[in-house]
């Protein structure tokens, strides 16, 4: 049975358009690379 | 391929960069998981499983926030699923990530071209923000109004699809909300919700479906069996039967019972108007009598005095005036009467507002001349003018309507608009521009030109001069018309003012003939300027008016 208040949680606002081309920097997002890169730093240091 | 230390093209076969020398096998080993996820992304976008391509997209971008490809086809994905915004924010960080050729900065411009496309988008995406709050606030029925408008326009968003099927399951429209989430498959094949909600409802259904669609196991299969009989045609005659008297005797209550009360009803208030009209006429019939015995003795005593006659033949005129007031009283009443109905109707139709209708019709009514019954309706019907959420649903609906170029229709929907909001300058600007869309260039002209004479401290006042002198090749726009003051036009309608000449409820008489001396001169002036639009061009026009 569907619960309307829980999936309704689920629903978040959309992003307008006006926001999408605010200051978007792709740095701020961290993939696999930059952890592996991350970790051989790290490894270096020890 | 490149090195992520020095950007030096690798060798594919070599585990270290030949300019720097670092080790790469790592990094080669998560660049190709994530090709991996793109190929995966890719294919299911192919065959419209935006859901599933969007989420292995992601995963490929995780792998490797540079896959320049990936997150184009992201970008392209969120943009087919109705979020244009996302599928931007996509594109410009591809753009900010890889310099030089890139397929994101041509899908960029292009939507930064259409202009319209994007302003239509962006309103959708309003709306159903607009509709998911509703729908938190427990506005559930706006809500459901808002993403019914939100689907019809932009027929691609699934999340309007998913929260409109939401909206319906929880009001038991089980049967809408299945449309819907059909609709909204037909666009992306796996997505996730749709699915489990269909789901859902297919488990709610479930008893009737496996009555109905016969996917049973052997036990049920043998309750479904229909027992073999024989066709029993007294059963059905004796239900026919049944129907037709029911019938019978429907009709036999109606006619014996509903229709005399009516006809009694209707011959009632025809008698009562008789009575008022042989009151009328009785007393117009003592007036002339009582003219006659005065003619009769005016004529007696003017065999001498010939200039009595003159006295006797100038007052005969003044007895149709004494008619005129109630003449014209009963058909005001009439019309009035008429015109309340037709602007409820206008305003309650089923299949939404006509808001063009009621709005003429509504100030065409003259709140003086109002029986008991009329008055009540027309203080409702101003309440109904006055009302914000009524202006609010009108302007969308003009709005709409511009954005996907019914202009015709924007046109007298702003129009309406600026009926109930005249201090509004706004709201004949973009009737102007509507007219003009709709190549209605003398009605655009019109507009224009009364932006010049009565908004002449708008933004566009200037934009509009040089419309309005464009459309007519005139060398300067005329002036108001004399005596014609432009606050007037501008002066914001209440509920105060439309309600000022109306009689109260209790006062409001029932027949005009219980007071048939009523003169013209003696009936209150309304305040409010009724210029009433004889026709949805509006009635404000300058002295020559302008001919395209």
């Amino acid at each position: 049975m569907i619960d309307f208040e829980e999936e309704l949680k689920k629903f978040k606002p959309s992003l307008e358009i006006g926001e999408a081309e605010d200051a978007v920097n792709a740095d701020d997002e961290q993939d696999m690379v930059d952890l592996m890169i991350e970790l051989m730093q790290q490894r270096k240091n020890l | 391929m490149n090195c992520y230390r020095c950007n030096a093209v690798l060798d594919l076969k070599k585990e270290t960069c030949t300019k720097c020398g670092t080790d790469v096998r790592f990094f080669k080993k998560i660049v190709y998981a994530s090709n991996r996820y793109y190929n995966e992304g890719l294919v299911k976008a192919q065959a419209r499983d935006l859901s599933g391509a969007r989420d292995a997209l992601k995963i490929s971008l995780n792998l490797y926030k540079r896959n320049t490809d990936a997150r184009n086809l992201l970008g392209l994905v969120y943009y087919a699923m109705g979020e244009s915004a996302e599928g931007l924010r996509q594109w410009t960080l591809s753009k900010n990530l890889t310099k030089g050729q890139n397929i994101a900065e041509r899908f960029i411009n292009t939507m930064h071209r259409n202009m319209r496309d994007m302003d239509s988008e962006a309103h959708g995406i309003r709306k159903y923000n607009q509709a998911l709050g509703y729908a938190r606030n427990n506005a559930k029925d706006l809500a459901a109004i808002q993403l019914k408008k939100v689907v019809s326009v932009h027929s691609n968003m699934t999340k309007a699809y998913e929260l409109l099927a939401l909206l319906y399951m929880d009001d038991e429209k089980y049967e809408q909300a299945r449309k819907v989430l059909n609709r909204c498959l037909e666009v992306d094949r796996g997505n996730v919700s749709a699915l489990h909600y269909l789901n859902e409802l297919d488990a709610m259904e479930g008893h009737a479906g496996i009555r109905s669609a016969g996917v049973v196991g052997d036990e049920e299969r043998e309750k479904l069996i229909i027992p073999v009989r024989f066709r029993d045609y007294g059963t059905y005659l004796a239900n026919a039967l049944y129907i037709f008297l029911g019938l019978f005797l429907g009709l036999a209550i109606a006619w014996f019972v509903v229709v005399p009360g009516r006809v009694e009803k209707e011959l009632g208030s025809i008698a009562e108007r008789e009575r008022s009209y042989e009151s009328v006429i009785s007393s117009l019939q003592e007036e002339i009598a009582k003219r006659d015995l005065e003619k009769e003795n005016a004529e007696r005593e003017s065999h001498a005095a010939e200039e009595t006659q003159p006295t006797v033949q100038e007052e005969e005129p003044e007895e149709p005036k004494q008619r005129v007031p109630v003449i014209e009283k009963l058909t005001n009443w009439d019309q009035n009467h008429a015109a309340v109905t037709k602007a409820i109707t206008a305003l309650y139709e089923p299949e939404g507002a006509d808001y063009v209708t009621f709005t003429e019709t509504f100030f065409s009514i003259s709140g003086e001349d109002l029986g008991k019954g009329d008055a009540g309706h027309y203080r409702d019907l101003c309440m109904a003018v006055t009302d914000a959420g009524v202006f609010t649903d009108l302007y969308m609906h003009a709005q709409d309507a511009l954005i996907r170029g019914d202009y015709r229709q924007a046109a007298g929907l702003f129009d309406a608009a600026s009926l109930i909001r005249p201090e509004d300058g706004m709201l004949r600007y973009n009737a102007a521009v509507a007219y003009e869309g709709a190549e209605d260039y003398e009605n655009a002209a019109n507009r224009f030109w009364q932006i010049c004479v009565l908004f002449p401290e708008m933004e566009q006042a200037e934009d509009a001069k040089n419309h309005y002198l464009y459309l007519t090749q005139e060398t300067e726009v005329p002036p108001l018309p004399e005596g014609e003051d432009p606050a007037s036009y501008r002066q914001p309608v209440t509920f105060e003012m439309l309600t000022a000449g109306l009689p109260a409820p209790e006062d409001a008489a029932e027949d005009p003939s219980e007071n048939p001396e009523i003169s013209p001169e003696e009936m209150p002036v309304p305040e409010y300027p009724a210029v009433q639009p004889e026709s949805p061009e509006g009635a404000v026009q300058p002295e020559n008016a302008p001919a395209v």
